[in-house]
């Protein structure tokens, strides 16, 4: 269970009670009457065996995925009430995706990668590109800005996606497994890249991952067990 | 490994490459636009046949089991042939034919015009048993002034035995008495049967004969017979096979059937297209389990005839559907409007339907062979797969880059060139393959041109548009594959539009130009509806007739394989006055006053002559009338929409003074300044006897030429839907296959915020610019392959010219029509791409 206090304006995120099945032959609960709460700015890593549910979680998290059972608020809302139109606002204005696949649209530039969520919510070009350059500047890539994703390597490209979750400054940036394609040391600098830039920008961060080191980047580390969150033991990944 | 072990081998290949999500939507949208194809080629070739069939079965009627014909033409020539031919050792049977129209009539009321054959009724039986009255009518049939009548005849004239019968010539009125109704023989023929003298006289033609039907003693072969004729024979009498004629007169519907076989041909080489576009598209979809079953040890042969073999099927498929499908059609087609789909070649002739397996058959390799043909590049694209690369998620890049711009701009060049060249076989052959060259030549260049277009395009400044674009641009490739079959499709629909807006446009001008009178007059009723001097005195000399045009038209056999030349002799001064013929080369006197002067009689030749027989103004024109010889000098060359096989105009007084025939077929009255034209006209047909001459108004023959030449198109219409309709198939086959490689990307974006909407109209934008482009492409070939079809097909095809006519308005409705289909259809086919399950398609597997 998790036990943060709950601050006086109540927790960014909190879940209660989360229940979430797939059909199919096996259709076994896989998220099964899960809590969490996630206070403003908090950073929190999430471990936990393959297939444990860690993504489910995400999705369900970030209004891709319906509920079954459960309340999951953002920011106070209850995201059952939304309809799928405002879920999506929800998303493009309040949540940031890394991805472990990068997912950078190979045809666009780094710029205009970064520019598009902007875009997508009716930011005219000018001030997202402007955005854009900002927050390249930030993670390093300054001179990168008309590359394509092609034309960088897997370091970059994982950098240009965590300033493309940031550019509409999110208020939660859900994070799975953004380094499973990188070196180990690469890993842990865009990691704390996104740490550092998400404290900036007084963001909180889930971060799903299957390193203990990566994990210990994080303000605390839960692990995704039977359906259910449960503080780390301090015992394997 | 012998073949047998190949296949074997095959199943496991084709099962792992089986499948995939939409792959069975396109290949049934592929199977569609080959049976389409297929279903047009079978339609339109049945009713071909069958018109075809049925129009030589009426030509040979009572003559078909000859083994020579002795004709020469309309009017017939003198019987003193009949004992040179009948007196040759090699034939066993001569039998003389009249076979004349006149107007009949056996009660008061409208007369009608008729068939009116003579047979030596005794022996007609000898050549062909069922021409053969029964012999009790036969005898009676040798008395004067008696006649035996065809049940649909009788019928149509209400007619019985007893009943007398009035038949009317141009100058002469006779009266014979229905001796007895002949047999039905099931034909429904409607005809006069009369003795071969008895014919003669009632018809006005004593002394004439229109054909001689010939048997030969065994053993004779017809050749001999023929050339020993020929020199025996009076000028421009014909020994023909009894074929020919009518072969003659399938000749004279030829052109537009090959028109339109080949129209469905393109149809069905568009439907390969399609193949074409969804193979490829799949090849590259499977691009990876194909690298995995190389990998496997697959060998690259299997890997081509795996593919192939899912072509073939396809191919296979479509075609068995096209066949019953265009079956269907052709019968119905065939009860509802007639062999010749309306445009009026085959008029009163009921055309039976036969299915043809041979047709069938070639029907059925075609439509396969199309499919083949098209996943055969697709084929040989995956068994070069390099399975390493495959494996890691590269693609196999493909040379040739140069050597699709090499080879397209190779195929254009000879495409432009083969316009230059000939006829064959009489059928513009080359010009049909330039077009394919030319559209082949264009796809093969078109990855090319559609990436540098969209490179040129300005980035718009909308999210959603330029995100469309920049995909667009970084696919070009692929979408050039999705453009393939709409470029085509559109190709063809604007080049016909184009052909049709020029000959519509330049017949309409026509029309306008050479019926400058008042009035026309025309007959009716065969020999009836022709104007005796005396008749040609009384229409001059009705009040408000100014002055009279009489027209005498004579078809003259310059060519046993091809149909005859239109003699037109006519009142010059007048005609050149008015500007009534449309001259395009040569001496123009229109306007002027005075004739050139030509060393025989002048003559102007319609543009038909100068194809078909190498005539020029200057060139010397003998032409056989009557058995003598006409020597004519050709001045000048004229436009001419109503005689595809020729016509020749020479003045009445030249005429009158060689042929001293005094008849005429047609008059052209012009009034004189505020006269009432439907007065004028009311009292012609008064005057002149209702039954045998038809008056009308320009307006009105411009009205109905337009109509039929309009109805003659309808059918094409029908063809250019189907080409359209399989044009969008491929958009949408396209779109939907890339599609579904890109759900990850619409993932994505869904995780950026992006709404469903958002999506769609993405994919709408990126559909939109696609077939913006295609269609642009399309409309430019378009025009150009409708250059080649008025300049070069239909002028080797119809050997008239016509002025180009860019119908913009017909064009821009293409255009937004395919241009709002086409959209559609890409965010229709898209749907399964941007469902919902699809975004949640970020997986990082893959
Ligand atoms: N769309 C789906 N339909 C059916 N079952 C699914 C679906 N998505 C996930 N599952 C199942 O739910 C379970 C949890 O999947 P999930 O992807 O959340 O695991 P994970 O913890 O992210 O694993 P990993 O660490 O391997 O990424 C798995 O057993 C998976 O098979
Ligand atoms: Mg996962």
């Amino acid at each position: 269970m998790s036990s943060s206090p709950r601050p006086p304006t109540g927790p960014l995120l909190q879940v209660d009670g989360l229940c979430r099945r797939f059909e199919g032959p096996q259709g076994r609960a896989v998220l099964a009457d899960l809590d969490l709460s996630l206070a403003a700015g908090e950073y929190v890593a999430i471990m936990g065996p393959s297939g444990s549910g860690k993504s489910t979680l995400l999705n369900v998290l970030g209004g891709l995925l319906r509920p079954d059972a459960g309340v999951v608020r953002l920011e106070g809302t209850d995201l059952a009430t939304l309809p799928d139109a405002a879920l999506t606002r929800l998303r493009r204005r309040r949540i940031g995706f890394v991805f472990q696949a990068f997912h950078l649209l190979p045809h666009l530039s780094a710029a205009h990668n970064i520019a598009l969520p902007l875009q997508l919510d009716g930011v005219p070009r000018p001030q997202a590109l402007q955005r854009a350059a900002q927050l390249l500047e930030q993670v390093g890539l300054g001179g990168r800005r008309d590359a394509l994703p092609g034309e960088l390597s897997g370091g970059e490209v994982q950098r240009v996606a965590v300033a493309r979750a940031l550019a509409h400054r999110p208020a939660l940036v859900l994070a799975d497994e953004p380094t499973g394609n990188l070196d180990h040391g690469i890993g842990l600098r865009v990691l704390a890249l996104l740490r550092e830039q998400l404290g900036e920008a007084g963001g909180s961060g889930l971060l799903v991952t299957h390193s203990l080191e990566a994990a210990r980047t994080a303000d605390r580390i839960l692990m995704l067990r039977d359906g259910r969150l449960w503080p780390w033991d301090g015992e394997g990944g | 490994m012998t073949t047998r072990e190949g296949l074997a081998h095959l199943r496991p290949l084709r099962v792992a490459l089986a499948g995939g999500q939409g792959q069975w939507g396109r290949q049934l949208m592929a199977v569609l636009a080959i049976a389409l194809g297929t279903a047009l080629g079978v339609a339109v070739n049945l009713i071909n046949g069958a018109a075809v069939d049925e129009f030589a079965a009426a030509a040979n009627q009572f003559g078909g089991a000859a083994d020579l014909s002795v004709s020469a033409g309309r009017d017939g020539f003198t019987d003193a042939v009949y004992p040179l031919v009948a007196a040759l050792p090699s034939v066993e049977v001569a039998n003389p034919v009249v076979d004349v129209t006149v107007l009949m009539r056996c009660h008061p009321g409208k007369a009608q015009g008729t068939r009116l054959l003579g047979l030596d009724v005794l022996q007609a039986g000898r050549i062909d048993p069922t021409a053969q009255p029964p012999a009790a009518l036969a005898r009676a049939l040798l008395n004067p002034g008696q006649a035996a009548i065809s049940q649909a005849a009788a019928a149509a004239l209400a007619c019985t035995t007893g009943d007398r019968l009035t038949l009317q010539t141009a100058d002469q009125t006779q009266i014979v008495t229905i001796a007895g109704l002949l047999p039905d023989d099931g034909s429904g023929r409607s005809f006069l049967l009369l003795d071969i003298g008895n014919a003669q006289e009632m018809a006005g033609m004593t002394g004439r004969l229109q054909r001689i039907d010939v048997r030969l003693r065994a053993g004779v072969t017809p050749g001999a017979v023929q050339a020993a004729l020929r020199t025996a024979l009076p000028a421009g009498v014909q020994v023909t096979p009894p074929g020919a004629t009518g072969t003659r007169t399938a000749t004279l519907s030829r052109a537009y059937r090959a028109n339109l076989t080949v129209l469905a041909l393109i149809a069905l080489f568009t439907g390969g297209f399609l193949v074409f576009t969804t193979q490829t598209l799949a090849v590259a979809r499977r691009h990876g389990r194909i690298g995995l079953m190389r990998a496997l040890g697959v060998e690259r042969r299997q890997v081509l005839l795996a593919i192939a073999l899912e072509g073939g099927q396809v191919g296979l498929a479509g075609s068995i559907l096209g066949i019953a499908l265009g079956t269907a059609v052709a019968a119905w087609a065939l009860a509802r409007f007639g062999g010749d789909l309306g445009a009026g070649y085959f008029s009163g002739s009921r055309a039976h339907f036969q299915l043809d397996p041979l047709v069938l058959l070639a029907f059925l390799l075609l439509g396969t062979g199309c499919a083949l043909a098209g996943c055969l590049l697709p084929a040989w694209q995956a068994a070069q797969t390099d399975p390493a690369l495959a494996l890691h998620g590269g693609r196999t890049e493909r040379q040739g880059r140069s050597v699709g711009l090499w080879l397209g701009g190779v195929m254009l060049l000879a495409g432009a060139l083969l316009c230059q060249a000939p006829p064959v076989l009489g059928l513009p052959l080359p010009g049909y393959l330039a077009i394919a060259l030319l559209l082949v030549g264009l796809l093969t260049l078109l990855p090319q041109l559609t990436g540098s277009i969209l490179r040129r395009l300005p980035t718009p400044a909308g999210v959603l548009p330029g995100l469309a674009l920049a995909g667009l641009r970084a696919r070009s490739r692929d979408a050039a594959l999705s453009l393939a079959t709409i470029v085509v499709a559109v190709s063809l629909v604007a080049a016909m539009l184009v052909m049709i807006g020029s000959f519509r446009l330049s017949l309409a001008q026509w029309l306008d130009q050479v019926l400058p009178a008042d009035l026309y007059l025309r007959g009716s009723g065969g020999l009836a509806g022709q104007l005796t001097p005396a008749a040609s005195d009384r229409l001059a000399a009705i009040p408000g007739v100014a002055a009279v045009d009489t027209l005498r038209s004579r078809p003259v056999l310059l060519r046993a394989d091809l149909p005859a030349v239109s003699l037109i002799s006519r009142n010059l001064a007048i005609a050149w006055q008015h500007h009534a013929i449309a001259v395009v080369e040569g001496a123009n006197p229109a306007g002027q006053g005075s004739a050139p002067t030509c060393a025989k009689p002048c003559a102007w030749i319609s543009e038909a002559m100068v194809d078909l027989y190498g005539l020029h103004p200057g060139s010397a024109l003998r032409l056989p009338l009557d058995g003598h010889w006409l020597d004519l000098q050709v001045a000048g060359v004229w436009r001419d929409y109503a005689r595809q096989f020729g016509a020749v105009v020479i003045d009445r007084a030249d005429y009158q003074r060689i042929t001293a025939d005094p008849l005429a077929d047609d008059a052209s009255v012009y009034l004189a300044p505020g006269v009432d034209a439907a007065a004028v006209a009311a009292a012609v047909q008064r005057t002149l006897g209702e039954d045998r001459f038809e008056v009308a108004e320009p307006t009105r023959i411009k009205t109905v030429s337009l109509q039929v030449f309009d109805r003659s198109f309808t059918v094409t219409y029908a063809l250019e839907g189907v080409a359209l309709l399989i044009g969008l198939l491929g958009i949408s086959a396209g779109f939907g296959a890339q599609i579904l490689a890109r759900r990850r990307e619409f993932g994505v974006l869904v995780h950026l915020g992006a709404t469903r909407q958002q999506i769609r109209y993405l994919v709408l934008w990126e559909g939109a610019l696609v077939s913006a482009i295609g269609i642009g492409i399309g409309v430019a070939s378009g025009i150009g392959i409708g250059l080649i079809l008025i300049h070069v097909i239909n002028r080797q095809s119809f050997h008239w010219s016509m002025e180009t006519h860019l119908p913009w308005t017909s064009l821009a409705a293409l255009g937004l029509l395919m241009q709002v289909a086409a959209s559609l259809a890409a965010v229709l086919s898209a749907r399964e791409g941007t469902g919902p399950e699809a975004l949640l398609a970020v997986r990082d597997d893959a």
